[in-house]
């Protein structure tokens, strides 16, 4: 009897040791696949990212960070679709950061340099259009209920999204 | 009749010695019955012995009758009177105190060892997956880039999008395929050559204040270093790497080395335009 409760302490033990220890560094193993899943985003991010360097004026700067935001929306309606909380939730954090600290400040800037009723102006408006409606199939394709909508991480991310409502008016 | 309504019966007789005729007809071919009515006579026999006084015969008949009310409640010849018993499954694990406590020991020690043993992935109770910190990076590096209202700005930004495919390329190298080097490996160049001489070819012709191009040519030159150190870093590995993740290192290497020296000249006009 004692040797049983013996053994039952140490593996008692033993668990709470291993739950203690805390986040390791990524394994190889799951770098590459962390890759291997995020490819072609990545390769879409560095495009954007040179169109980024090319634009010198904020309306430009919109509409690449407005492209930014696209691809990232794609991937989370993606695994959204796929149920895949850990990444509805990663990409709903990343796209809400473009749009918070990206395209709203360019969209800012552009209202407050480009002149009401020129050509431009009107290049903003749709740029301003196309980013509200991406906003919109957004917030609608995150679960909010079920596996991925009761997600910690899932339900952080929507009241992160949520909370840039009516950024993108005018 | 059965043995059981004969025995019924020859108990409540007055006299069980004095069995009657349409009893004793069964008695006398019945081995049970016959051993039961002994009995019964011999009860009998020895009751009138005890040196209490005989019950009168009516009592014993109400007695009787009494007992024998409903089912009879005398079911099988001679049979034990049931005393209460523990269950089956108690006397068992009574018995077997030491073997069943060391089974259940056992068990506990297996969930045990499976509880922290890693297993695959089960479709309810998914691990979970931490976020990629190089995704991360590179949506940092873009925020960057449209936060970035200079060519300065710029060129510091995309300098370190370079670094981090590089060292993503470098870390991978023994591990990823040829063609997801080849990827890592094209971006590198693109950023180097798409967006990096642009930027220093935009410094290159503004006209500039003596601060302003003494902060260009610090830009250029750090950058540059950059750039050398990432060549000779994917150099020093190439040796150490699988034969096929050789073609996508030597590109890293050599497109670095290419944006080393143009940089470079960069700064060198630069400094003559200054002069």
């Amino acid at each position: 009897m004692r040797r049983t409760m013996l053994t039952l302490i140490v593996f008692a033990a033993l668990s709470a040791w291993a739950g203690a220890q805390g986040t390791a560094p990524l394994s190889a193993e799951i770098q590459i696949k962390q890759f291997q899943s995020n490819r072609i985003l990545i390769e879409n991010l560095v495009s954007h990212g040179i169109e980024l360097s090319k634009a010198d004026n904020p309306l430009q700067r919109a509409a690449a960070c407005r492209q930014t935001a696209r691809t990232l929306a794609n991937s989370l309606e993606n695994a959204a679709r796929d149920k895949d909380a850990d990444r509805v939730a990663e990409f709903a954090h990343l796209y809400g950061e473009v749009v918070r600290d990206g395209l709203v400040p360019n969209l800012e800037a552009a209202s407050n340099s480009i002149p009401a009723g020129s050509p431009q102006w009107a290049d903003l408006q749709i740029i301003r259009d196309k980013a509200k409606a991406d906003f919109e199939g957004v917030h609608s394709s995150i679960p909010t209920t079920g596996k991925v909508g009761d997600n910690d991480k899932v339900k952080a991310a929507l009241a992160l999204i949520e909370g840039l409502k009516g950024k993108l008016e005018k | 009749m059965n043995c059981q309504t004969i025995q019924t019966k020859i108990l409540a007789l007055a006299d069980p010695r004095l069995i009657p005729d349409p009893l004793r007809e069964h008695v006398a071919g019945c081995r049970a019955c016959q051993g039961w009515a002994k009995q019964a006579a011999r009860l009998e026999a020895l009751l009138e012995q005890l040196p209490a006084p005989a019950a009168p015969a009516d009592k014993k008949a109400a007695l009787v009758g009494h007992l024998t009310r409903g089912e009879p409640i005398i079911t099988r010849p001679l049979a034990i009177p049931a005393q209460p018993r523990e269950s089956r499954l108690f006397v068992f694990l009574r018995e077997n105190a030491a073997l069943v406590g060391g089974l259940a020991a056992a068990v506990l020690i297996a969930v045990g060892i499976w509880s922290i043993i890693p297993r695959g992935p089960k479709p309810e109770m998914t691990q979970s997956v931490p976020d990629d910190p190089f995704l991360k990076k590179m949506v940092q590096r873009d925020l960057a880039l449209a936060k970035a209202d200079s060519p300065a700005k710029r060129l510091q930004v995309l300098g370190g999008m370079a670094e981090d495919l590089s060292t993503q390329a470098r870390n991978l190298a023994r591990i990823a395929s040829s063609e997801e080097l080849r990827d890592l490996a094209n971006w590198y160049d693109k950023v180097v050559k798409d967006a990096i001489f642009k930027q220093a070819e935009t410094l290159h012709g503004a006209t500039l204040t003596p601060s302003e191009a003494r902060a260009r040519g610090e830009t250029l030159g750090t950058l540059s270093r950059q750039l050398g150190e990432t060549a000779d870093e994917t150099d020093k590995l190439l040796g150490a790497v699988p034969p096929e993740a050789k073609p996508a290192l030597q590109k890293i290497a050599d497109s670095a080395r290419d944006g080393q020296k143009k940089l470079l000249v960069t700064r060198e006009l630069s400094g003559k335009e200054k002069d």
